[in-house]
Order: C-alpha cells, then structure tokens, then sequence
C-alpha cells in the first residue's frame, strides 16, 4: 500500500486530508510541522509528502528545500490558502522549488486524490 | 498693532473689550466675503459666517471674560455661496490695569487641511480593513477545506437516494460559493506584486468590455471612447480588465435599479490633467501633467448618497440584495488600483447617475522621464549581485538616477542590511546571470518581500530564465529585465518604478 506523509499545523485540516486518503486506499501519517515532519519521513520514508506551507517551527518551503536536499527523489505536493498577514501565494515558488504537484485551500476530497493518483498511481 | 493685524496672513478683527469692531484687515474681507460694515461687533462677526450660526461661538465670551484664549473648527459658508471650513481664535489682550483692553480674533481657512487629514484617514481605514480581509481569508480556507472536505466525504458515502445526501449538496453549495467570496477578499487584500506588462490601456479595456458585454442587458447601451493616441500603462493586464468589468457590472446593476427606461454607460479614456490628480491624491501628489491616464466608467442608473459614497470600497458593503452582491466587487477595484500606484474618484447623486474615474500612471516612454523622476526623490536602491556580474555597471548606471546605491554581493548580507530598516530602500534589485538559477532569484525575492511588504522588485536574469507569470509574482517581483540590457531602457525602468513607489506613498 503507497503512503502518505501529511504536514499540516491545523489539526482539522490534518484529520480531513488523514481520512480522504484512508479511504482513498492510502496508508497516511501526520505530522504537525516541518520540524516533525522530516522527523517523520527519516523515521519511515513515504512514497508521497504533503505539506502545507505557512506553519510554525519550520514552514513549507524550507520543509521542501530540506526534503529535496536529503531525499533527491522524494515526491512533494504542496497546499497552501495564502499567508494570514500577506496573503501571499507561494504555491507556484513551491512548484519552482520541486514541489510535483500543488493545491490551493479550499479542495475537496476528490481533487486530493485526483492529484494523489497522477502522482502515485492508483493506491495498490 | 493695526500695522501687524493688516499684513497678517489670517484674517483678523479686532474688537475693544465691549465687543465693538474697531478694524477688519483685507484677507478677513477675502476669505469670508464680508465687509466691515457687516460686522459691527462680535455678536454680528459670530452670526456672520458660519453655517449653524452663532451656535459654534457658544462659550466664547465666558473663555475671554477670564482671560482664556478661545478655539473652534467649524463649517462656513462665503458670501459667494461656497462652503469652507474655519479656524477660529478669539485672545483678549490684557491691558496694564489687569483688564480686557482688546480682543483679537482669527480666523483661517482650514478646508484642505482637514480634507487631507480625512483622506489620510481613509486610506489608514482602507489599509486596516485589508490587513484585516487577508487574515480572514487565510483562516477561512482553512476553515472551508475542512467543510468541504467533510461534507464531501460523507455525501459520497450515503446512498443516492438518501435524503441527507440532497441536503449535504446545499452544504457543498453553500461552501462554494463561500470559496468565491473568499478569492475576492484575496484579490482586496493582496499585497504581492503580480508580475506587470507594458500594454495599450484602450486595448485592455475592448477586451474587459468584450468579457463583459454578454451579461449586459438588451435596453443598455455601452459606448466606448477610446482617444485618440495609445496610452501605455504598466499593469497586471487581468487586473486592470477586472477594475473595467466590476466597474461596468456596478453601472448595470446601478440601472436596473432606477425605475424606468433604458440606460446608458460610457467608457471613455484620455489624458489626466494634473488638477484632476491633484484633487483625487492629493497635493503632495503633485503629478507632473500628462503623467497619468484617466479611465472614466459613466452610468445613468439610480445614483448614491453621500453615505452610501463614503463607504462604497469598503469590503462586504452593498447596497444590493443579498443574492445579487458580495460587496466585494468596488473593493477590489480600490486594492487594484491602489496597488498600481493609481487613485479613484466616484462622483454621484441619487437619481443622477454615477462617475467613477480610475487613475493610473501612464508608463515611462525614455531615460530622460526616469531620470528626472527619480533624480528629485533621493531613493535608495539596494543591487544583490552574488555573482559579480552585473555588480559595478548596474550601480552605474543607478547612480546616473542621482539615486543612493547599495551593493551586496551576499544575499544574507543583503537581507542583513534590508531587514535592519526595511523601509530604508526605495527598490531591490536582484541580478542572477546564472541560467538555470530561478529557484535562488525566486527564494530571495520571496525573503525580501517577506521582510517589507510592498518594497519593489526587479529581477536582473538570464534570458533563458523562466521567470515570467505566477511565479515570480508569488515571490514577489515585480519587475523582470533579461540580460543583457539597454541601458536606456533600465534607466527609464528604475525611474518609473521610482516614481510609481513615491507616489503611492503620498496617497
């Protein structure tokens, strides 16, 4: 079974994405923040890294520097719904910076997975 | 005394201790219209000319019996109909015996005072509120992925005919249109550059009107004047035919609500004059003439009141039904324009239709408009040249701006010295040879922009750098030159860059 990891800092956005994968046939994981995010991934490497990109600790796009850096092959898509001060859309410096896919806040279940299944392929 | 009174800048009069009027110098005569025969003592001076009265003047006799100064602000109305506003001070003069020997008043014409200190106010309230509209949005996407999610995984878990199912789709109805009004908050408040293109203004707003035009209905009518000469604006194009759709749909909705007959709007461009800037911005502004284009959108629909006008670029105000605006729409407008260093002007009365005039600046045409733009400003502009590239010909060619020029070779040390005052430089310059290097422009275009919300910048890259589009706009750069450059060219970017930042800064 393909796995998932998810590093969101908002727990109900966490839980949402935790559930639609679950039932999407993936195995998924959360982690809180980038810090415990690559944590994670050391501990058990996943075939798949979702991160959202504001978070406290360390944010998304260093997160995706560091995961790129460590692990050349690793598969990233990265969500995001603007910053609360500036509002400012980093989804496309994400892509830029390796991320594979990404998602703009608000999705649904269905375009997750869609995105999820372009990238691993159907979840085995 | 009577020597020093007559010169005075402020009109004066000056009365003995019973309030009897002994002299009027000449700037009282021309600032408020009266004689001095129409003001024999101070009971008639308090009646003369002011709106209420002698209302404002209310304790001002108790205040000079005991020797105090008195001081009002009010409304007043010239002998030539015009209405103004005052600054009023009565002083007794305390003669050598203790008593009241004289008492001396002036008066100053304060209207442009207090209409900057209410446009400054209004621009600081514009600026909260969108401060405020992009923290709301963040937190509401939050808010909305998980109710769109959930709602979504438990419909698709219910069976077809399943009554819970039916109202789970109102749910994801509901959501979805929350997800609209949410990418309009963004649009008010967003404060990231988007990547910006010369284009012809007229040739942006055909295209607006051509999106526009089938949700126009048959009995309205929409002409458009488009000028003589193209008017080369530097603008986010997609923007710029939001401002003239939102503007139109407004004019649509503004007539189906004026009862009766078919209506008009006219879309018409030109040159600004200097005065119609200077009376939207501001006299700091002082816009040289022909600097700014006009886009003027005018409708015959039902008209505002002045209420309803002070309020209408205030995000989620609306006077429309609740299923027919958002309130949203004059909102975004305002951020657009605002963001592209233009102002707006909205002329209106109930029944009598609606004016609104966007002002943008027009684009630089040549080293010299960018030179001498800049050259009056003293702006300072921090270069970022790791690879010693660009370094000495670009300072060069900024200090031939009369502009301060920085140069770091090392981008922590850039960010060192941006992030100590961020508001110390006018502009960052980002010069990255390199092709290939996108990721290092883009990532310290977004660590600058991180630091100073708004400060420009403009990325000096290799040509087969893919920089263009949402990109670097999501990083913050506003502005791309691919190397090698013309150094006119550069020149005259810089200056207008310069310029559209300084202006905005008075706005």
């Amino acid at each position: 079974m393909a796995s998932v990891l998810v590093i969101d800092d908002d727990e109900m956005v966490r839980t949402m994405l935790l559930r639609t994968l679950a039932r999407g046939g993936y195995e998924a994981i959360g982690a809180c923040d980038g810090v415990d995010g690559l944590a994670r991934f050391r501990q058990a490497p996943c075939d798949l890294v979702i991160t959202d990109i504001f978070m406290p600790n360390k944010e998304g796009l260093a997160t995706i520097m560091e995961l790129r850096r460590c692990f050349p092959d690793i598969r990233i898509v990265a969500i995001s719904g603007g910053g609360a001060r500036a509002s400012l859309d980093v989804l496309p410096v994400a892509e830029a910076l390796g991320a594979c896919r990404t998602i703009r806040k608000p999705f649904t279940p269905q375009e997750v997975l869609a995105v999820v299944r372009e990238v691993l392929g159907d979840p085995g | 005394m009577i020597q020093a009174v007559a010169g005075h800048p402020s009109g004066m009069v000056v009365a003995d201790a019973s309030g009897v009027v002994d002299y009027v110098n000449d700037r009282f005569t021309v600032l408020t219209g009266l004689l001095p025969e129409d003001i024999p003592d101070l009971d008639a001076f308090a009646h003369a000319f002011t709106i209420a009265g002698a209302e404002p003047f209310r304790g001002m006799w108790g205040r000079i019996a005991g020797g105090d100064p008195w001081r009002a602000e009010f409304p007043a109305l010239h002998r030539d109909g015009h209405h103004y506003w005052v600054a009023v001070e009565v002083t007794p003069a305390i003669g050598s015996d203790g008593g009241i020997a004289a008492i001396v008043a002036t008066v100053q014409d304060v209207t442009e005072r207090l209409r900057m200190e209410e446009h400054i106010r209004r621009v600081q309230k514009m600026q909260a509120v969108g401060v405020l509209a992009g923290g709301i949005a963040h937190d509401f996407n939050n808010i909305l992925t998980v109710i769109l999610g959930h709602a979504h995984l438990a419909h698709d878990s219910l069976p077809p005919d399943s009554e819970a199912r039916d109202d789970l789709a109102q749910v994801l109805t509901a959501a979805d249109r929350a997800k609209g009004l949410v990418n309009q908050l963004l649009t008010f408040a967003r404060k990231e550059r988007v990547a910006r293109e010369e284009a012809d203004l007229g040739a942006l707003v055909e295209s607006a009107l051509q999106l526009v035009a089938p949700t126009i209905p048959h009995d309205v009518s929409v002409r458009f004047d488009r000028g003589g000469d193209p008017l080369p604006v530097l603008v986010a194009p997609a923007q710029i035919q939001q401002v003239v759709v939102n503007l139109c749909r407004n004019a649509v909705d503004a007539i189906a609500d004026r009862e009766g007959g078919p209506g008009n709007i006219v879309v018409t461009l030109s040159q600004a004059t200097a005065d119609a800037v200077r009376s939207v911005m501001g006299t700091r502004a002082l816009p040289p003439p022909g600097r700014f284009v006009e886009l003027c959108v005018s409708d015959t629909g039902c008209g505002m009141d002045k209420a309803t006008l002070a309020r209408i670029f205030e995000p989620f105000f609306t006077t429309k039904p609740v299923d027919r605006g958002t309130g949203l729409g004059l909102a975004a407008v305002h951020g657009i324009v605002a963001e592209h260093g233009g102002a707006i002007d909205v002329v209106s009365h109930p029944g009598g239709g609606s004016r609104f005039t966007v002002f943008l600046p027009l684009a630089g045409r040549g080293p010299t408009r960018g030179r001498e733009a800049a050259a009056g400003r003293g702006g300072r502009v921090l270069v970022v040249d790791e690879a010693r590239a660009l370094g000495g010909v670009t300072a060069q060619l900024l200090r031939s701006l009369a502009v301060r020029v920085v140069t770091a070779v090392l981008p922590r040390r850039a960010l060192a010295l941006h992030a100590i005052a961020p508001d110390r430089f006018d502009l960052v310059v980002l010069v990255q040879p390199e092709a290939g290097a996108a990721w290092k422009l883009l990532t310290l275009a977004r660590a600058f922009a991180a630091s100073s919300s708004g400060v420009p910048i403009l990325a000096c890259a290799h040509p087969d750098v893919e920089l263009e589009g949402a990109a670097s706009a999501a990083a913050g750069i506003g502005w791309i030159v691919r190397m090698p450059f013309s150094a006119s060219s550069f020149v005259a970017l810089v200056g207008q860059i310069l310029d559209e930042r300084a202006s905005r800064d008075t706005q």
